[in-house]
């Protein structure tokens, strides 16, 4: 259980007049999921990269656990949009990466890599060739090969943009599956609104130039989801679509302004 | 008979059918096959017609025939074996030299811009000059026996190599390397367990190239200055104008030739399954 804080974070690109990010203020609690949302050029990409610690904030700091983020771990996997695996490796030696540059003997890593493929799916395509494998397996892929390093904090960085409408949500069932499991924090970008409401605890919009952000939604619907409530009923229920309308505007409004 | 099936027995859209048919043929072995059947048919009729001296063209047959005698009892002092073996002997040893300097070389280059720096304008002032403009310089320097031969084709492959594997390096996908930091791998195992897999499609892609432009440069060194190889055996047989032996060289160099980049093709398939899939 980890918290993830940003305090007045800002980011500049060099070229660009105006801040990527402008003095963004944040707290994850503990086993929480929330998605960030808004338009492309929002800055929510770099507020998962700094997390990451692929880059860092020109001010403000970025702290998991009360600790500054300095650089890259395994308590931070991320899970890409284009999956980003490796192709000379096997399902199971993807799913075992993190486990081997860990260390972690060979025998152990590959009990710990099938019990994990199993979780999302994958059992029985240990062996497969990832160019042999759907965009909906390879995505479970990349999330069982963060998972496998058993990360204290998920980055799923529009992991599911890329997959069709009835493959994206039965991977977003299993993402709430593994969290409801895990209890992990979970941070999610996305520009997909009806993704967002429907799997996070909470919803943060974010506005471009500069990127800030200008709301936050609390939701249930992943909850109810996995307290056993239909993924359909969740996603037509009226307090949804309500939800979604909302969010809609106001990121059209900022987007148009 | 559906009323409008008779629109296709129209000229043009029969027409439109036909270039369909012909790429499925070329695609298969067929037409290459039949190219080279056409011209040594072309060959052997010219030979046989009397059309050309059989002293600039000797029949196909009689090539075929000087294989033989010269495998067995051997042209210039060596048979066919010897020549083959010290053209290949130096070839591969270039070879060798030029794969364990040149893929290190072209690592550091590729991942260091203080490397890359000093490597690359040396790379690319020799690079583009033929090799046969410095053998001269070379034979200067190290005299006419191996060594300026194998140094000579040892350039020639070096080059392709340090490019390719430069480039290899360079060319991880930033996900990629994010994605392998974000699963706990230090800088070193970045280095061998994700920057040097991704680069040996580029490696070997290399390796390919260079290899085809060490063998050119092979033959044009021995023309030179040898005592014993492919390339030797030809400039030795054209100055008695012996064209069977002329013509049996050529083949000897082709085949070879086709024959290492089969190897190589052969490895790239075995090594990276993954090049043009993902």
């Amino acid at each position: 259980m980890t918290d993830l804080r940003f305090d007045q974070v800002s980011v500049y690109y060099p070229g660009q007049d105006g801040p990527v990010l402008d003095r963004v203020s944040l707290a994850l609690a503990p086993g929480e999921l929330v998605a960030v949302i808004g338009a492309s050029g929002c800055g929510k990409t770099t507020m998962l990269n700094l997390v990451a610690g692929f880059q860092a904030p020109a001010s403000g700091r970025v702290m998991v656990d009360g600790r500054d983020v300095t650089g890259p771990g395994a308590d931070r996997a991320v899970v890409f949009q284009d999956d980003a695996l490796f192709p000379w490796l096997d399902t199971l030696g993807n799913a075992t990466f993190a486990a081997r540059m860990q260390g972690v003997r060979r025998v152990e890593r590959e009990a710990r890599a099938r019990a994990v493929l199993a979780q999302v799916g994958l059992a029985g395509a240990e062996g497969r060739r990832i160019w042999e494998l759907s965009g909906g397996m390879r995505q479970r892929l990349g999330l069982a090969r963060a998972l496998v390093a058993d990360p204290a904090i998920l980055l799923l960085d529009e992991p599911f943009a890329a997959l069709d409408a009835l493959t994206r949500e039965t991977v977003q069932e299993l993402l709430l599956t593994l969290w409801g499991k895990s209890g992990k924090t979970v941070m999610l970008v996305t520009h997909d609104i009806e993704e967002a409401l429907f799997l996070a605890t909470r919803v943060i919009v974010m506005a471009p130039r500069p990127g800030r952000i200008v709301d936050a939604i609390k939701a249930d619907f992943g909850r109810r989801f996995l307290a056993g409530e239909a993924t359909r009923a969740l996603k037509s229920d009226p307090a949804f679509i309500r939800l979604r309308e909302q969010v809609l505007a106001g990121v059209f409004a900022r987007a148009a302004a | 008979m559906h009323p409008f099936d008779s629109q296709l027995a129209l000229p043009g859209v029969a027409e439109a059918t036909e270039p369909s048919r012909l790429p499925r043929i070329a695609r298969g072995k067929l037409l290459p096959v039949a190219t080279i059947a056409a011209l040594l048919l072309a060959w052997w009729g010219a030979a046989h017609a009397g059309l050309v001296s059989p002293l600039f063209l000797p029949a196909p047959e009689a090539v075929f025939a000087k294989l033989v005698t010269v495998a067995g009892d051997g042209f210039v002092d060596a048979t066919l074996g010897q020549h083959l073996a010290a053209s290949l002997g130096r070839m591969l040893g270039a070879f060798a030299l030029a794969v364990a300097t040149g893929v290190p070389l072209g690592l550091a280059v590729g991942a260091s811009p203080l490397v890359r720096g000093i490597v690359d304008p040396l790379i690319e002032l020799y690079r583009p000059v033929p090799p046969l403009a410095y053998l001269p310089l070379m034979v200067i320097w190290f005299g006419i026996g191996e060594l300026s031969k194998v140094l000579l084709i040892y350039l020639a492959v070096l080059a392709p190599v340090v490019i390719a594997t430069a480039a290899g390096v360079r060319g991880v996908p930033r996900d990629r390397l994010n994605a392998a930091r974000a699963l706990g791998a230090s800088r070193f195992q970045l280095g061998h367990a994700v920057i040097l897999p991704n680069a040996l499609p580029d490696i070997l892609t290399g390796l390919r190239i260079g290899l085809g432009a060490g063998w050119s440069t092979l033959v044009a060194a021995e023309l030179v200055a040898a005592t014993r190889g492919v390339g030797f055996m030809i400039q030795s047989a054209a100055q008695f104008l012996v064209t069977d032996v002329v013509l049996l060289g050529i083949f000897v160099i082709a085949a070879v030739a086709f024959a290492l980049d089969g190897l190589i093709r052969l490895a790239q398939r075995r090594l990276v399954p993954w090049q043009g899939k993902v």
